[in-house]
């Protein structure tokens, strides 16, 4: 069983990276690489100015990897260690010299349209692109992270001790962050800093903000906190204690400084709302719930009165919901929720931290997968109805209320039980419709903004998120299977 | 019965008479001709939903490949944009589902858009249907091929399916065919799959057991001793495709991706009608309650038809 787990989690793995493997190859060999300023309004802003749109679309491309890319200043200071004697002005000795530098490291040289200045790209090639991609995909935070020359007597070292400002926490010196493990109020309790995932960075939406931080990082309003400091004051600030990162003493504020007492000074801030993320999986677990909730009685209700009233009412209802397009389903029920009930329309109206607006988009997000459960099981408990075991246990005298609580339902409740991780794969799907339609800052939302915004980072990433959601809740559905049926090995089924 | 034949004895021989031997009729074996599909279409014609759903489907589906034939409906014409009687009419007898923002009939403006989402459902459903039972029983026939479909299978199907097609159509651009591309690209594997399945399960029955013995080549085995028997699960895959298919071009129109923007869609006009829902809601709900119409019919007719072609069913 050990050795089966461990070899379905090498594959799921290996599925993750082909699935993203090839929608990078997909997304930047076929997109074509103009579309990125299609909606670009800081294009036609600087028509005027050709140098400034050259530079604009270089940095652009070079941000995501598609080109790397020196301007006049940067190509100068590389090439000055070759050639001493270049300069910037646009003569012909110069050219020379950055050409016999650009052919040696592979770069072409160009020359603005007006200025006649410098600048040197050189095409990334596509598995270079991906090596980039992987090579900076995790990232370990460790005690020999940073490298300051200006502070060379840093201390290096990982302990885990009472901080005055974070609690109990593994703190680091010499780390990224000031905080590897620390602990607080909020879900899931333990949090960590010390292993990170780097995406890439967003454009042309969220320009230059890393992927992550687009889609994990909470959004809204600024939330202001007390704390209480080490040098023992109390302020009131928006500034998210647990994530101090080391900052150069050229950067530091002084009086930043002086609260926190060390290097680490360089914070995030707090926000009101849940992240993209954490709003999809609160939307998509309040969903789950409600769905397994309404089907589950429903599809016991159906079986046990089979052809009966309730069944065929049941039956066509459900009919109608899988035909039904979830586009106009989902419009049905907006409306009328916000018709009987009064409900937003749509999730800004009234913002995350109504509960009211995550009503709508919660309840219909859970009745879009009850269709199907109920369909799958009612066929399940039809089909355990004619087994011999229930005629047994009919025999025995056992009452209809009993054979279906104590031996039908547990018996057909295994593949529900396997589907539930499952479902999970469902609500994503639904999430994108649900959210797009109430405008909720979620990941379902953030797909389709991005790709018509043409922000292929934050596809690729999303892409690797919900993958990667995906091959997990199927393995745990697996397990989840034997631990309620402990008759199903795993690693005996083989090839089907 | 046995006492009043006892009784009336002497009425038998006036009752009866003498019968000669028709040649013709000894001719003509006595059970009728058992016919599959004859079959199929009596059970299919003996519900009366049924009928009631294919009438409509037959309806809807001729209303929306003939009548853009006349309509001559262009997305693009904005001619009547500032004919303001011609904006905003409510449904009339003139203008049946009313009018738009344009001065556009809405009634062509739906038909013209079923049209695009109904071709396109049956083009996808269509393609995959064919790829996926062709590879399906190939798979499930061979050993070798088994175990890489599969490995390719695992990887595949665990990405969402929509995900798949959003990335797809981004990618490929937006266009009729590309479209089509995007969502047959991965889907046929679903229906492989599970045609997979299904053949493994009749591959290993007695009579194919037997007709492998007496030597009938792979080819004939699959086309003649197991697709035939797996009809009605055909059937209910497709009556699953169709719909989904539809209201995939649906969502993917609803979000800007997939279609250009010249080609109208139900989907095009559920988005674009969307705002106007209560101050102008003929312009949102008409659309989607044909949309609606569209998919439950087919889908309740393809259910009932892959009933009906069930061979248990003709007992």
């Amino acid at each position: 069983m050990k050795k089966y787990v461990f070899f379905r989690i090498i594959r799921s793995l290996v599925s993750i990276f082909l699935v993203t493997t090839l929608t990078y190859i997909i997304i930047y060999s076929l997109v074509p690489r103009s579309d990125v300023f299609k909606n670009d309004t800081m294009v036609s802003k600087l028509k005027a100015d050709p140098d400034k749109l050259t530079d604009y679309e270089n940095t652009a491309f070079s941000k995501m990897n598609y080109i790397e890319y020196y301007d006049t200043k940067a190509l100068l200071a590389k090439a000055e260690k070759d050639s001493p004697e270049v300069t910037a002005k646009p003569t012909a000795a110069n050219k020379q010299l950055l050409e016999k530098w650009g052919n040696k490291n592979g770069f072409t040289i160009h020359q603005f349209k007006i200025g006649k200045g410098f600048y040197a790209t050189r095409e990334l090639s596509l598995l270079e692109r991906l090596g980039r991609f992987y090579g900076n995909l995790i990232q370990w935070d460790n005690p020999w992270a940073v490298h300051d020359a200006k502070n060379p007597n840093m201390p290096r070292y990982l302990k885990f001790e009472n901080d005055k400002l974070a609690g109990f926490a593994l703190v680091g010196s010499g780390t990224k962050y000031r905080y590897q493990i620390y602990f607080n109020s909020s879900f899931p309790y333990i949090h960590q800093n010390f292993l990170k995932f780097n995406l890439g960075s967003s454009y042309p939406t969220f320009a230059g903000i890393p992927v992550t931080t687009v889609i994990g990082a909470r959004q809204g309003k600024t939330e202001v906190v007390q704390n209480v400091y080490p040098n023992g004051k109390t302020f009131n600030s928006a500034d998210n204690i647990y994530s101090r990162q080391y900052q150069p003493k050229a950067q530091q504020d002084s009086s930043v400084r002086e609260r926190y007492g060390d290097d680490y000074t360089n914070t995030t801030q707090n926000y009101q709302d849940p992240s993209m993320i954490g709003t999809s999986f609160k939307a998509g677990i309040w969903a789950l719930i409600i769905s397994y909730v309404i089907s589950i009685p429903m599809a016991i209700l159906m079986a046990r009165y089979k052809g009966k009233w309730f069944d065929k009412a049941g039956t066509a209802i459900v009919t109608v919901l899988i035909a039904v397009p979830s586009l106009a389903f989902i419009y049905a029920f907006r409306y009328l929720g916000s018709s009987l009930f009064g409900l937003p329309d749509s999730f800004p109206t009234q913002g995350a931290s109504s509960f009211a607006s995550w009503v709508s988009p919660t309840v219909i997000l859970g009745l879009l997968s009850v269709s199907g459960l109920v369909i799958w099981f009612r066929r399940y408990m039809i089909d355990q109805q004619s087994s011999d075991y229930v005629k047994f246990a009919k025999a025995k005298g056992l009452n209809d209320g009993e054979i279906y609580r104590k031996h039908i339902f547990k018996n057909a409740s295994i593949p529900i039980v396997q589907g539930i991780p499952g479902s999970i794969i469902g609500l994503i799907g639904g999430a994108t419709i649900t959210e797009t339609i109430f405008a909720m800052p979620g990941m379902g939302k953030m797909l389709p903004d991005a790709i018509i915004s043409h922000n292929n980072p934050i596809v690729i990433g999303l892409v690797f998120i919900f993958t990667t959601i995906a091959v997990f809740s199927v393995l745990l559905g697996d397990i989840l299977m034997t631990i309620v049926d402990p008759r199903i090995k795993l690693s005996a089924s083989g090839d089907d | 019965m046995t006492e009043k034949i006892k009784n009336e004895p002497q009425n038998i021989d006036n009752d009866f008479v003498l019968v000669s031997r028709d040649a013709k009729a000894a001719e003509v074996i006595d059970t009728p001709k058992y016919s599959y599909w004859g079959s199929v279409a009596k059970t299919f014609f003996s519900s009366k939903v049924t009928i009631f759903m294919l009438i409509l489907m037959v309806a809807i589906l001729l209303m929306s490949f003939i009548q853009p034939l006349f309509s001559g409906y262009n997305l693009m014409d904005v001619s009547g944009v500032n004919n303001f009687g011609a904006r905003y009419n409510w449904p009339s007898a003139k203008y049946w589902f009313g009018t738009d923002a344009d001065g556009k009939s809405l009634f062509d403006a739906i038909w013209a858009g079923a049209k695009t989402s109904v071709s396109i459902g049956f083009i996808a459903s269509l393609i995959t249907t064919v790829i996926g039972v062709i590879v399906g029983a190939i798979w499930g026939v061979s050993k070798s091929i088994d175990r890489l479909m599969l490995e390719i299978y695992n990887v595949i199907s665990n990405v969402p399916m929509l995900l798949i097609i959003i990335v797809l159509s981004y990618t490929f651009g937006n266009g009729f065919w590309n479209l089509i591309f995007a969502m047959t690209c991965t889907s046929w594997l679903g229906t492989a799959y599970f045609i997979r399945v299904q053949v493994m399960i009749m591959r290993d029955r007695e009579y194919n057991i037997a007709s492998r013995t007496l030597g009938t080549p792979t080819r004939r085995m699959i086309f003649r001793n197991i697709l035939p028997y797996l009809t009605s699960v055909i059937v209910t895959q497709v009556s699953q495709l169709l719909p989904s298919f539809i209201s995939y071009e649906v969502f993917l129109s609803f979000l800007g991706v997939g279609l250009s923007q010249s080609v109208p869609s139900l989907g095009r006009l559920i988005s674009q009608y969307s705002p106007y829902m209560t101050s102008y809601p003929y312009l949102f709900w008409l659309p989607v309650l044909v949309l609606a119409l569209i998919t439950v019919s087919l889908y309740i007719v393809g259910q009932n038809l892959a009933d009906a072609s069930d061979p248990r069913t003709h007992m």
